[in-house]
């Protein structure tokens, strides 16, 4: 009797340990050379691409975003793509990068995120004949010897700041679904640079389209990219406490500021995909919410860095920083801001717009 | 048993030391409030309260207090308390004086928040309610299982993979009933695990709760991970909407607070009601007591211990599971890896500081839902602390409550013990 139940007990400890560790060794999504007809990839140049995501494919925003661009590449180029996730928890990221550097067959090996960019500093001087791609960071080129690595990076602050100034002009505008207070919500995920970038940009955005950037736009954090609990909840008081279109800028966290809106009858920003039209066909009352995204388009950026790379013009061994000029970042001009934008707020954005092309405007940045 | 009881209460609240550290501690509320919040306001400021919750189908004015007056009252009341306390002392009243003192605090520190803005006290009290389901609900089913004499610290494990198949099964079948049904029994399931694991075989029951806790992070990380980040249609189950009762929505300020929310709330409610009769006062709650305080004594009375372990631990099972079910059918639609954030366990802490009693924990349950809403909007009001301070401040609550600023409570007296039959 004993012994069955220590067997018992043994099962079911080991077998959660292996269940929760073996999750990083998977390659999430299906090998993609077996959807890729071998007809096709005559006349490609091909390439073997392995992509590391520092976290889970599905936030509909940022990782998906990378996804779509290497998808797109895939396709164009005849490329061999897998990917690995390595899950939600950062002490895994680098033992996964390391792993995936050292026995994955590879041409190039992308990774994303401020928090790889220590790990790849580390790993790619030790394998000098492959490229490594980085997106959202730089590698500090003075500190390591880092000749393979192409590193691009977003003015999330000039895109950020269209989104601040458009929902700056609508909470003031007599549009249906919009209170008396001139107040603006941003939900971040965590106080870091790059998040942080978004916020000011955001604010100067807002203060340019009259709302005052300390009282008229409530910020706050919600400490993770994967709680959307969290994400509703603040935007939820945020709503209460009458703002009329809140900013996510917290990935995964963010589809429960949709919700938010959605229960409270008011609007949302989407962040780094158009996320409404993402959203639309699975779940189109969420997307009705959502008046427009600030694009961070990391999909354009890495089909271009493929493109360089065949044309071989791709600057490896140096960074690039693209901005709305470079197609980098945007927003998203689909049928729900048609829908809900009058026409005298198009008209002001877009000339904005004209003037971060043209240089005009200087957004404020924490970055640099 | 009851003499004992009553007699070592007697005992605790009138200690001395007891009586001077309380009073102390109601001077320092008072002194911070005399001197951190009324020198933190000018004279001419004013607290503004919004009084209508979302959804308030009657609007009512801002509740506009002036800020210096308001806090000169509070600390006038509290440091009065205090003094009386020191010297004199509230003797069996001292909770209740307790409560009072906090809750006057609390109030004086939100008028200092908010001073020269306004908060939105409505918003503020609905997020505390529908914060304090979720632990209120695991804190029921800890009810269950340790009065009958078995500790359950796995409400979390079976919390959260009652919301992993409450989310799954929603999604599949399309209908958020079987949904929440199919969480219900998956919190049944590792309930039985558990039961037998600590009833049949005498496990530890700490060990046996600890293992269904991991197996459960384990497992439901792991489906999470595998198929539901890839498939979206595994993870829309939707959620159940919030809906009025009629007529008593109307009613200012709580109307919106109490009767629009969602199926969770009104079935907290009901629960409440239910489990506190059928505790104290009906035959079933009776027997279960006693199972738990005194089982060989139960036996020889003619009860089943075993069984009635058993039944205790199931129904306790399908009530985490409920409550797992809050999360993905009542709060946010979808599962995310280790949603749950120990909400079973700060559950266990509202059913210790209730005393192991429906409505004890459902207070307890509230003050935790109150700091965890609270944070938000101190936040919103760019109170200077930092944002990661603010998120701690439901798990600070649950220590500093457990370190016993409220005297100790009485479990069970055969809580954790397994039986044996001679």
């Amino acid at each position: 009797m004993k012994r069955s139940l220590s067997l018992v007990l043994a099962i079911l400890v080991i077998a959660s340990f292996l269940l929760a560790a073996c999750q990083p060794a998977q390659p999430a999504a299906e090998q993609p050379a077996a959807e890729q007809p071998a007809a096709d990839t005559s006349g490609k140049p091909g390439g073997k691409v392995v992509y590391v995501v520092n976290g889970v494919q599905g936030d509909k925003s940022f990782i998906d975003s990378a996804v779509r661009g290497i998808r797109q590449a895939q396709e164009e180029f005849g490329l061999d793509v897998k990917i690995i996730e390595a899950g939600i928890d950062p002490a895994r990221w680098e033992p996964a990068l390391v792993d995936a550097a050292a026995n994955e067959e590879y041409d190039i090996l992308i990774v994303g995120s401020w928090q790889m960019a220590e790990f790849l500093q580390k790993v790619a001087p030790k394998y000098p004949d492959k490229k490594f791609f980085i997106y959202d960071v730089s590698v500090d080129y003075a500190a390591c010897d880092c000749k393979n690595v192409y590193s691009v990076q977003y003015k999330q602050n000039e895109g950020s700041y269209l989104a601040g100034y458009y929902a700056g002009l609508m909470t003031q505008a007599d549009v249906e679904g919009m209170n008396a207070e001139p107040i603006l919500g941003v939900v971040g995920a965590q106080p870091i640079p790059v998040i942080d970038d978004f916020i000011v940009g955001f604010k100067h955005g807002a203060k340019d389209a009259g709302i005052d950037p300390e009282s008229g736009v409530i910020v706050q954090y919600a400490g993770g990219w994967n709680d959307p609990a969290k994400g509703k909840e603040i935007a939820l008081a945020m709503y209460q406490q009458g703002a009329d279109i809140v900013f996510q800028v917290a990935g995964g966290t963010g589809e429960g500021v949709f919700k938010a809106a959605q229960e409270s009858g008011r609007f949302a920003i989407g962040v780094d995909s158009d996320q409404a039209m993402i959203l639309k066909d699975t779940n189109p009352e969420l997307a009705n919410v959502i008046v427009t995204s600030m694009m961070k388009n990391v999909d354009n950026s890495l089909y271009r860095a493929f493109q360089m790379h065949f044309a071989g013009t791709l600057p490896y061994g140096s960074q690039e920083v693209l901005g709305v000029k470079e197609g980098g970042v945007g927003v998203a001009y689909n049928e729900y801001f048609d829908k809900y934008t009058p026409a005298d707020i198009k008209e002001k954005l877009k000339k904005v717009e004209q003037d971060l092309l043209d240089g005009k405007i200087k957004v404020d940045t924490v970055l640099q | 048993m009851a003499v004992r009881t009553a007699l070592r209460k007697q005992v605790e609240v009138d200690s001395p030391t007891r009586r001077i550290a309380i009073g102390a501690v109601f001077l320092v509320l008072g002194l911070i409030t005399l001197f951190v919040f009324a020198s933190g306001v000018g004279p001419e400021d004013q607290s503004s309260f919004g009084l209508n919750a979302s959804g308030a189908t009657t609007q009512v004015d801002p509740w506009k207090v002036p800020a210096l007056t308001a806090l000169y009252v509070i600390a006038a009341f509290v440091l009065g308390a205090g003094g009386y306390q020191m010297f004199r002392g509230f003797h069996h009243r001292t909770n209740q004086v307790l409560a009072l003192v906090v809750f006057a605090f609390m109030f004086g520190f939100l008028v200092w928040a908010a001073a020269g803005k306004s908060l939105n006290l409505a918003g503020l009290v609905s997020t505390t309610l529908s914060k304090a389901v979720p632990i209120t609900l695991g804190a029921l089913s800890g009810i269950l299982c340790e009065r009958a004499g078995v500790v359950n610290i796995a409400i979390e494990g079976m919390m959260l993979s009652g919301a992993l198949t409450g989310a799954i099964v929603g999604s599949v079948s399309g209908s958020l009933w079987v949904g929440l049904l199919a969480a219900m029994l998956t919190g049944l399931l590792m309930a039985l695990l558990h039961g037998w694991l600590s009833i049949k075989y005498k496990v530890n029951q700490i060990i046996s709760g600890t293992v269904i806790n991991i197996f459960a992070t384990g497992l439901t990380s792991y489906i999470s991970a595998k198929f539901l980040q890839h498939n979206e249609a595994l993870n829309n189950p939707g959620i159940f909407q919030p809906f009025n009762i009629p007529g008593l929505v109307d009613i200012p300020f709580i109307g919106a607070i109490l009767f629009r929310n969602n199926i969770f709330v009104y079935a907290l409610f009901i629960f409440l009601i239910v489990m506190q009769v059928a505790l104290f006062n009906t035959r079933w709650g009776l027997r279960m007591r006693a199972v738990g305080e005194h089982p060989k004594a139960a036996d020889t009375l003619g009860i089943n211990v075993i069984r009635t372990r058993y039944y205790s631990v199931m129904l306790g099972g399908l009530m985490a599971g409920f409550a797992g079910g809050y999360f993905t059918l009542g709060s946010v639609g979808r599962f995310d890896e280790v949603m749950t954030a120990g909400r079973g366990f700060i559950g266990l802490a509202a059913m210790i500081f209730g005393n192991w009693t429906p409505f004890g924990s459902f207070g307890a349950g509230l003050l935790f839902g109150f700091a965890d809403a609270l944070a938000t909007r101190l936040a919103i009001l760019q109170i200077p602390i930092p944002s990661e301070f603010l998120l701690m401040a439901p798990y600070v609550a649950t220590m500093i409550i457990l370190a016993g600023v409220v005297g100790r409570s009485q479990a069970p007296a055969a809580d954790g013990v397994p039986y044996e039959k001679e």
